[in-house]
């Protein structure tokens, strides 16, 4: 790989033109201008380690990540919001009352091995996430046929009229596009390891447990010109205490996603910025709607006046979050910011308990996964339950063991702490795999064991009424109906703490993408 | 001597076996549902059942029994659950750098230990005896997890003279696979850069893993040292008036150190097992953060795999030990 | 292990037990010192919770990160604004009931295993002693993780898992030292005179058994403090709001880098308990292990 810098380069016309013409070809990835190593490479921290490259099965952040830079998807969100763009497809429109879907794709396009990219890789893609039915499947479940009329046209046939569709390809898993010559030359299984798309960046290397070094795709169809980094590199580092030494000491440029628990100490730390941006997700404690006292709709409602919730948002999570109202998280359309909203009163929560037959408390059992700041969460919720007679047990496991115990009804405990984070940018992601009265149990992750045939029926007619402002108002009838029926105790919305070192530039922040390191710099 | 040997040898397969059938049972009981677990939290009952056709876990456990050690004879131990890869070639992946820090350490161990337990010895009872026990004591009294964050705050955070984790700069290029030890590949391959990063990066983790050993060590030293200088040829040497230093120096611990040095291997295990609980705080990629991860995500072919190498690994030093301990210390009986 | 099996020959023909145990440990101030921190040890665990200042339990999210001595916290407060001497003094109880649970237990099967091997035939030997093998062939700290994972986590699992992997130490130990006194000559002419066999165990046999168990269990009260904080560091041990020592140093590590002192003190206490019985027994075992004397 030649190595010029932009200053010669511009010390001669005919040099600058062959570079671009080279970069344009897509032959040859050109200059960065910085020649310090280190600022030619960006380090981005990840919380774990990737579990697949493999675009029909990475479902997990750090995997999302080296998928998002090695593929390309049909579209993407514009900038911080949760409003669509275009990738590879130019442009998109449905018939059919959102039955049908037609894009028109982007020509000219290469994946990372040369071959181009049409119609037909779009329709091999789905096809193949489809058939593989791994983790994020179940988005492109609703296909019913592809269509390819023409190389730069694909229609989408659903099984029935679902309007979140089109966010569900607004995001990486599941709906990155795969090179087929690639697989026909590979196989599925090499692509565990290895990636062939349309993206700017291809994994290079994957030492487990420590890194991922992701390289220049000379192919990239937005070209090399100008300052890109030579490669992206994943860090994988499990304590936040390490991560946090390694940000300072410069021996990681990043983490979009900065564990919460820590961040509020990286605060005034020279040579770093913390960004604070909203999420798309909820932290709540499912209660279980079926069985034991939480089954009376007025100890549920009791209960939801005994969490302190200031304090869980200014002191466990530092101020990054901010107390829900309902299930849905403020950043997400169709949230209602003139819902009620519960909150500390325990001379209210008694009168409720009273009222429900449980004057003298109860025992009851919570557990939650091995994560800080919810076991803060409950062992602050313990502390102020105690305070009027009711005595809960706090079990810790890991959260497959708590899937399996919360998802069976005779082994379900009395409530469970957990977070939804947003697949894509519907209120649909969040609302019918909760609160439907079909996805109870194992189906889907209505843990709560709650059911309302009028919500089923909202909800329903949401999925399948056109316009926006009509699923907007069904979706807060939604809420207000929730939020009276308390089937959880939605806690707060956490906020994403972005930390990167103040020399590295570029950076756009969208809760439902990783880093776009094609669009970054680093001085 | 021979058939002691063969007796052992014999002995080690029967435990190699009754190992195998406690993991597998031990870590079936295990509750909770890892098909659902790998088949992500939206999946469909239809995909995890497939997930659970893939792995073979709707079988009796019997019958997955039996297909496991079916395939573990063939050196197949399955794939894993989370990584999708087989166990075998996630461990050999990541087994390199547990042996980079488990040798290093034990190094520590010999170099550190054996002049503390000298010296213990020789001064039974003095200042230096007692310093040198507590010392060594202070390590196994020591939550490893606990010195771990100590050294890395204050060797990383406030002194800056180390790393405070992963096992190489992120700049730089790992050295070509030789060995898979950061430290020797590159060495051979003559990258400077490469060495001086892998080195120090090695240094805090392998100090932390070898303060947890030092004291067996020192105790080994000390308690065979002091049981040679009782002895009849140290009397004799004495008698014949030889220097003090010398008796002590060259015909003592000649005797003494390598029944005691070989006790060492013994260590092997713990420093293994020791490696769970440190590697995960300095973001060491070997067999011990994969193990912790395996647990979390209930992952039981990594579990398994994970516990059958370090098992296998400490049960062959350990029959390795004993003849080794055979042929240093005549007074033991084959029979 | 393997080598406490190996019989010395020093140790064929112990001397009746009747010199004085302590005053050499007495003699020894390491020792000393370290049974002398011991007691303190038994004894906060009797009155730890009735000297706490705080409630140990209570959360206070508003006093949340105290420093040291700040509003009468003499070591400051935790990341849920409780105080951590007070939850120092509180978890001292559930260290020692770990610690003697896990080892009762372990010694109690140890013995029945140990001593059914050691006085039953070869073929009951040989089968028992491959259990014992294999048992002791895990590393005893994955073993625990594996088996307290099965049961699910909780402080009690935790310390039935410890057990599962302490019993054979001591049946090896107890096998081990009955071969040796069932060949001593006391034992041998006290059979020869017609006593009868448990009356010559219970008077001759188990009371020269006593001093290297004792050593071994002092050491191991060190031993099962110490893993019982590393099954909770990796989340299989006691739960919240249990104030675990072990559970503290964990959640902790998390504040290390600006609120040392949160990890910082029950890191310290579970090393100064843990270096006081293995000073202890270190000094035990001098006093006891024939090899070791004086001549």
């Amino acid at each position: 790989m030649a190595k010029l810098s932009a200053r010669h380069a511009a010390l001669g016309t005919a040099l600058v033109l062959a570079t671009s013409l080279l970069a344009a070809c897509g032959s040859s990835p050109a200059s960065t201008k910085s020649t310090n190593p280190a600022n030619q490479a960006l380090v981005l921290l990840q919380n774990y380690d990737v579990t697949s490259m493999d675009p029909a099965i990475a479902y997990d952040p750090p995997s999302s990540q080296v998928v998002s830079l090695a593929y390309g998807t049909l579209l993407t969100l514009k900038g911080s919001s949760t409003e669509l763009a275009p990738g590879l497809a130019t442009s998109w429109q449905s018939s059919a009352g959102g039955k049908v879907w037609t894009f028109s794709l982007r020509k000219g396009i290469h994946f990372a091995d040369g071959s181009a990219f049409n119609s037909q890789a779009v329709k091999f893609a789905f096809e193949r996430t489809i058939k593989m039915n791994q983790g994020p499947a179940w988005m492109l479940d609703v296909i019913k046929s592809i269509a390819t009329p023409s190389p730069d046209k694909v229609v989408i046939t659903l099984k029935y009229a679902y309007q979140p569709f089109i966010y569900s390809l607004a995001q990486p898993s599941g709906t990155a596009i795969i090179s087929p010559a690639g697989v026909k030359k590979h196989g599925n299984a090499w692509f565990q390891n290895h990636t062939d798309g349309t993206g700017p960046y291809q994994a290079s290397q994957w030492v487990h447990g420590q890194q991922v070094v992701m390289v220049r795709n000379p192919h990239y169809w937005q070209g090399w010109q100008g300052d890109h980094f030579n490669k992206v590199i994943l860090k994988i580092v499990t304590e936040p205490s390490t991560q946090q030494m390694l940000l300072q000491t410069g021996g990681a440029d990043m983490n979009i996603a900065f564990p919460l628990s820590n961040v509020s100490q990286l605060k005034n730390q020279k040579g770093l910025k913390v960004l604070t941006e909203p999420g798309l997700n909820i932290l709540y404690i499912g209660l279980n709607n079926k069985t034991g006292p939480t089954a009376n709709q007025l100890v549920r409602q009791a209960l939801s006046y005994t969490l302190d919730y200031q304090g869980a948002v200014k002191e466990i999570y530092s101020g990054y979050a901010q107390q829900a109202k309902g299930p849905l998280p403020p950043a997400l359309w169709g949230y209602d910011a003139s819902l009620p909203q519960y909150h500390l009163d325990l001379a209210k929560a008694k009168q409720l308990l009273t009222q429900a037959g449980y004057p003298h408390g109860f025992p009851m059992t919570i557990t939650v996964e091995e994560n800080p700041l919810y076991q803060q969460v409950v062992e602050s919720w313990q502390s102020t339950l105690k305070q009027i007679g009711i005595t809960a047990t706090i079990t810790t496991m890991p959260w497959a063991t708590e899937y399996k115990k919360i998802s069976v009804l005779k082994t379900a405990p009395s409530a469970f702490i957990t977070s939804w984070y947003a697949d894509f940018a519907d209120p649909d992601d969040f609302l019918y795999p909760q609160y439907a009265s079909n996805q109870q149990g194992t189906v889907g992750f209505n843990l709560e064991w709650y059911g309302n045939p009028q919500v089923d029926k909202l909800l329903n007619q949401a999925r399948v009424t056109p316009d926006h402002q009509q699923r907007i108002t069904l979706y807060q009838q939604v809420q207000k109906l929730l939020i009276q029926q308390a089937p959880a105790i939605w806690v707060l919305d956490q906020k994403t703490a972005v930390v990167e070192r103040s020399n590295v530039h570029g950076y756009v922040y969208n809760a439902l993408w990783p880093v776009n390191a094609y669009s970054m710099t680093k001085n | 001597m021979f058939s002691f040997i063969v007796r052992r040898l014999g002995q080690l397969i029967l435990v190699l076996f009754g190992m195998l059938v406690l993991t597998f049972y031990v870590s079936h009981m295990v509750p909770g549902d890892p098909a659902r677990l790998a088949a992500g939290l939206h999946a469909t009952q239809s995909q995890v059942n497939q997930v659970r056709r893939q792995f073979g876990l709707n079988l009796p456990l019997t019958a997955q029994f039996v297909r496991y050690a079916a395939n573990l004879l063939h050196g197949n131990l399955g794939l894993s659950i989370l990584t999708r890869n087989p166990v075998s070639a996630d461990l050999g992946a990541y087994f390199p750098a547990t042996l980079e820090i488990t040798l290093t350490a034990l190094l520590i161990v010999l170099v550190v230990g054996i002049p503390l337990g000298v010296v213990s010895a020789v001064r039974r009872d003095g200042m230096p005896d007692h310093f040198s026990r507590v010392f060594a004591l202070l390590g196994v009294s020591m939550p490893p997890f606990w010195l771990a964050v100590l050294l890395q705050e204050v060797f990383a955070q406030k002194l800056g003279w180390l790393p405070v984790g992963g096992m190489l700069s992120s700049y730089l290029t790992p050295p070509g696979h030789i060995t898979g030890l950061y430290v020797l590949d590159s060495l051979f391959t003559g990258n400077w850069p490469d060495f001086t990063s892998a080195f120090a990066s090695l240094i805090l983790p392998s100090v932390t893993l070898a303060f947890g050993s030092l004291a067996i060590m020192t105790r080994m030293v000390r308690a065979k040292l002091l049981d040679v200088l009782h002895q009849d040829f140290i009397r004799t040497a004495r008698a014949k008036g030889l220097p003090e230093r010398r008796v002590i120096y060259i015909h003592a611990l000649k005797n003494a150190l390598p029944p005691a040095v070989t006790v060492i291997g013994l260590q092997v295990g713990s420093l293994l097992q020791g490696a769970v609980l440190v590697e995960a705080i300095f973001a060491w990629p070997g067999v011990g953060t994969y193990a912790l991860q395996a647990s979390e995500g209930l992952d039981f072919p990594a579990i398994l795999g994970f516990t059958l190498l370090v098992s296998v690994v400490y049960v062959l030093i350990n029959t390795i030990v004993d003849i080794l301990y055979a042929f240093l210390d005549p007074r033991i009986s084959y029979s | 292990m393997a080598l406490q099996t190996v019989p010395r020959p020093e140790a064929t023909e112990p001397a009746p037990r009747k010199r004085s145990i302590l005053r050499p440990l007495i003699r020894n101030r390491l020792s000393l010192g370290g049974g002398v921190l011991a007691a303190l040890f038994l004894v906060f665990a009797a009155i730890g919770p009735y000297l706490a200042p705080f409630n140990p339990t209570l959360v206070q999210l508003q006093n949340r990160f105290l420093p040291p001595g700040a509003q009468g916290h003499v070591l400051g407060t935790d990341e849920l604004g409780r105080d951590i001497l007070s939850r120092l003094l509180a978890g001292d109880r559930y260290a020692l009931e770990v610690a003697v649970l896990v080892l009762g237990i372990a010694l109690a099967v140890g013995f029945l295993v140990g001593a059914a091997a050691g006085l039953g035939s070869r073929w009951l030997d040989d089968t028992l002693m491959r259990v014992t093998d294999m048992f002791l062939a895990f590393p005893p700290l994955v073993l625990a993780m594996a088996v307290a994972a099965a049961l699910g986590p909780s402080l009690v699992h935790a310390m039935l898992a410890m057990a599962v992997v302490w019993w054979p130490v001591y049946a090896r130990l107890i096998r081990g030292q009955l071969l040796i006194l069932r060949h001593a000559d006391y034992v041998e002419a006290a059979l020869a005179s017609g006593a009868p066999r448990l009356r010559v165990l219970l008077r001759h046999i188990v009371p020269n058994m006593l001093d290297p168990i004792l050593v071994q269990l002092t050491m191991d009260v060190g031993n099962a403090i110490l893993t019982a904080a590393s099954l909770a560091f990796v989340g299989l041990g006691a739960q919240p709001p249990s104030p675990d020592w072990g559970l503290m140093v964990a959640t902790g590590r998390l504040y290390v880098l600006q609120q040392w002192w949160i990890v910082t003190f029950p890191g310290l206490a579970i090393l100064v308990v843990v270096l006081a019985f293995n000073l202890l027994g270190d000094g035990l075992r001098d006093v006891l292990d024939p090899t070791l004397q004086q001549r």
